[in-house]
């Protein structure tokens, strides 16, 4: 698994980074979060490991950042004691957990699981949502209500065109978003919708 | 003397008897009861005469046998001289006439008396009386005392500087002892000496007469004053008295009449009051006394002014403790309230520290439990296990005491309560106007009313920071300016803003504002800004500070909790 460091302190980098080689896992640390946001892989599954207290730029705008981008990058929050009110904010903006520094390695790998599970499920989204994006409009349309379970009988009365259309519609759409049966094509509808 | 009835009018022979009945007439007699039965019995004689239907008898008596034999109810009538009848004018006496000497031919002009001394003595002048031996007949006496002691004390010569000795009734024997020597001066009834010469009983030549004031009929030293006065003691019987005032009236000398209607007397009541028979007074107390009777509405006047003065005086003097009371109550309020202020600035103070340190703390160890664990991790040695083990136990300990250590420091809020923001303002104004006016700072304060559910004492730390450091600016400036407290009541909450134009604060700090290091990071801010920024965090509002022009705008906002 990828596994993005950010924190001011580059000791605190350095050691956290060596921890986590400990535990088998690569990773990549920064210590300033601007840089960061320009380096990052922004498609690639990922977890961050973010420490919430950071100068210029704090935890919770690069949370926010990441939200806004929509990367499938899981945030893990390091903070330190009785910052309990901005780590509410920071699971609101869809942090996995938060961690007191200290940092406990058996807590640590536990939540690099569920973490690595979610990036895992935003990069099915990030996936979904990219083959959703190559539909034409029409296409799009017929989608939608195919998923919604209408016939393609009824897909045709609804938009005015012919159920041949219709046909030609669904099969090219079917290539587009790599399913295979329509059960795959409805559960990559699901991940787009979110 | 004699004084034959030539006539009488044929009515007062008719005029129908009352009652009748036996009459006692007193007659004042100050030269002894001879003298005055001689000189009264024409009278006495022709009331008689004229009304024969009744006896009338006559008393001849010194002035304290007149009074004692009109306290004792045994006189009817009574002659005496207008300063006795005055004085006895409380035993319910009815004047009926005044009589008038012929030798002045005048009821209002009728007795004076006149002092004398000896022809070949060294006194010529009224003031060379002082301590001399000066007799006189009663200190009641009117004639024989009262006048002339009048005329003197109007010269400035009072009656405690003379040896004054009364010898009583008869007056002539004033006279005498003045004549033998053993008296320096006497006072006598103007007259007296003319008849003692008359009877050849003394020489003219012998006496001078001192402050003479006219030589006929009879030498005297003081004005005259009204005659002697016929009245009636106890007597209710009209008829009668109207019939013994009508032959009084009737009653003629030489053509003149003898008695005239009674006259007013208030020139004797005036004498006889001035003189305030009884214990003597000084000159000082007298003149005293006139100047109090002479102008009592001017003197009542000044006094109500001087008590009105006093008064005022009074209240002023209450009002001024009350208030210096009322400043030094506020001053210690207002101090306690500062001390309160510095307190809770020290407390948040250790908190930001404590949070600081924390936080400085908690880097390394995370350092040391991240290495420590990954050492527990890489290896195989089970001492080294061990050794990587109680390390990151030790470190785990060192974070709790950390964490028990900030959350001692940092106190908890109190619970919110509403408060007016407006008496706030007010009053962190009314504390800082002292520093702000040395300063030359004008400022102004613009409060809605209004009540905000808060806590009170940590609004009142954040907008006093606020305040204090606008006031610090300027007093770094050297440089006065104006500085607004508004406080404003919207739809979400209340905004209360502190702007200055003090030259506004550096980018950076307005930059730091807003981040979760500790503020001793931030170099250049004023912890307390860092505190203020906390603490508005805590209240669940916010503080943003923003340069405008020439100076700075900080806004705290605090939302209404519903």
């Amino acid at each position: 698994m990828h596994i993005y460091l950010l924190d001011d302190d580059p000791k605190v980098l350095a050691a956290n980074a060596f921890l986590l080689k400990a535990m088998g896992h690569d990773s990549r640390g920064w210590s300033e979060p601007a840089r960061f946001l320009q380096e990052f892989d922004g498609d690639a599954e990922a977890v961050l490991l973010l420490d919430l207290a950071m100068p210029e730029l704090d935890g919770l705008e690069v949370l926010a950042e990441l939200d806004r981008r929509q990367c499938p990058v899981a945030v893990i929050l390091l903070t330190g004691h009785g910052d309990v009110p901005q780590a509410v904010e920071a699971m609101k903006l869809g942090a996995v957990d938060f961690l007191e520094k200290p940092v406990d390695a058996r807590r640590l790998a536990e939540v690099l699981t569920r973490a690595w599970q979610q990036a895992q499920a935003l990069g099915q989204q990030a996936d979904a949502r990219r083959r959703v994006a190559r539909l034409s409009a029409r296409e799009h349309e017929v989608v939608t209500l195919v998923a919604q379970g209408l016939t393609n009988k009824a897909i045709a009365e609804q938009l005015c065109v012919a159920v041949r259309t219709v046909e030609v519609h669904r099969a090219s759409a079917m290539t587009k978003l790599e399913a295979a049966n329509m059960a795959e094509l409805l559960h990559c509808w699901q991940l787009y919708q979110g | 003397m004699l004084w034959p009835l030539r006539w009488l009018p044929w009515w007062l022979l008719t005029v129908l008897p009352a009652m009748a009945g036996d009459y006692q007439i007193g007659f004042l007699a100050y030269r002894g009861e001879a003298q005055a039965r001689g000189e009264w019995h024409g009278v006495l004689d022709d009331l008689n005469r004229a009304l024969p239907a009744h006896h009338f008898d006559g008393a001849y008596l010194t002035q304290q046998q007149l009074d004692a034999a009109l306290a004792e109810g045994r006189l009817d009538f009574v002659v005496t001289n207008p300063a006795h009848y005055v004085l006895n004018r409380n035993q319910g006496l009815n004047w009926l006439a005044s009589y008038r000497d012929p030798r002045f031919g005048s009821a209002r002009e009728s007795v004076a008396a006149t002092l004398l001394v000896r022809a070949d003595g060294d006194i010529t002048a009224a003031h060379q009386l002082a301590g001399r031996r000066v007799g006189a007949v009663h200190e009641q006496a009117f004639g024989g005392y009262l006048l002339v002691a009048e005329q003197l004390r109007r010269q400035g010569v009072t009656p405690a500087s003379l040896d004054l000795q009364f010898r009583g009734y008869p007056v002539d024997a004033l006279i005498y002892l003045l004549r033998d020597g053993a008296l320096d001066a006497v006072m006598v009834p103007a007259c007296t000496l003319e008849q003692m010469m008359e009877e050849g009983l003394v020489a003219r030549q012998d006496f001078r007469v001192l402050m003479l004031q006219a030589d006929t009929p009879c030498a005297r030293s003081t004005p005259l004053y009204p005659g002697w006065s016929f009245a009636a003691a106890g007597i209710n019987d009209e008829t009668l008295l109207r019939n013994i005032t009508q032959v009084l009236l009737a009653m003629k000398q030489d053509g003149r009449a003898l008695w005239g209607a009674p006259i007013r007397l208030d020139e004797v009541e005036r004498l006889l009051q001035d003189w305030r028979l009884g214990p003597e007074e000084s000159p000082p107390l007298r003149q005293l006394r006139t100047v109090l009777l002479d102008y009592w509405q001017w003197l009542a006047g000044l006094m109500l002014v001087l008590l009105t003065i006093a008064l005022h005086h009074v209240r002023v003097t209450r009002l001024l403790l009350k208030r210096t009371d009322e400043r030094d109550r506020l001053h210690g309020l207002i101090q306690s309230r500062e001390l309160e202020l510095v307190r809770a600035r020290q407390a948040t103070l250790l908190g930001e520290m404590a949070t600081g340190l924390a936080h400085e703390l908690n880097q390394p160890l995370s350092a040391i439990q991240a290495y420590a664990q990954a050492g527990e991790l890489m290896t195989t040695e089970e001492n080294s296990r061990e050794v990587f083990n109680h390390i990151v136990s030790e470190t785990e300990r060192g974070a709790d005491i950390i964490r028990r250590f900030r959350q001692w420091a940092s106190q908890p809020l109190p619970g919110p309560l509403a408060f007016a923001p407006d008496m706030l303002c007010r009053e962190l104004a009314d504390r800082i106007t002292p520093r702000a006016q040395a300063a030359g700072v004008r400022l102004s304060l613009n409060a809605g009313a209004g009540e905000l559910l808060s806590v009170r004492p940590a609004v009142e730390q954040i907008l006093a920071n606020l305040l204090g450091n606008s006031l610090d600016a300027f007093e770094r400036r050297g440089r006065g300016g104006r500085l607004v407290l508004t406080a404003v009541s919207g739809d979400d909450g209340w905004t209360l803003t502190v702007a200055d134009d003090a030259g506004g604060v550096s980018p950076a700090v307005i930059e730091a504002l807003g981040h979760t290091l500790p503020a001793s990071r931030v170099h250049g801010m004023g912890i307390g800004l860092m505190v203020s920024y906390r603490l508005a965090r805590r209240l669940g509002g916010r503080l943003t500070l923003a340069n405008v022009k020439d100076g700075t705008r900080a806004t705290l906002f605090l939302p209404e909790d519903d």
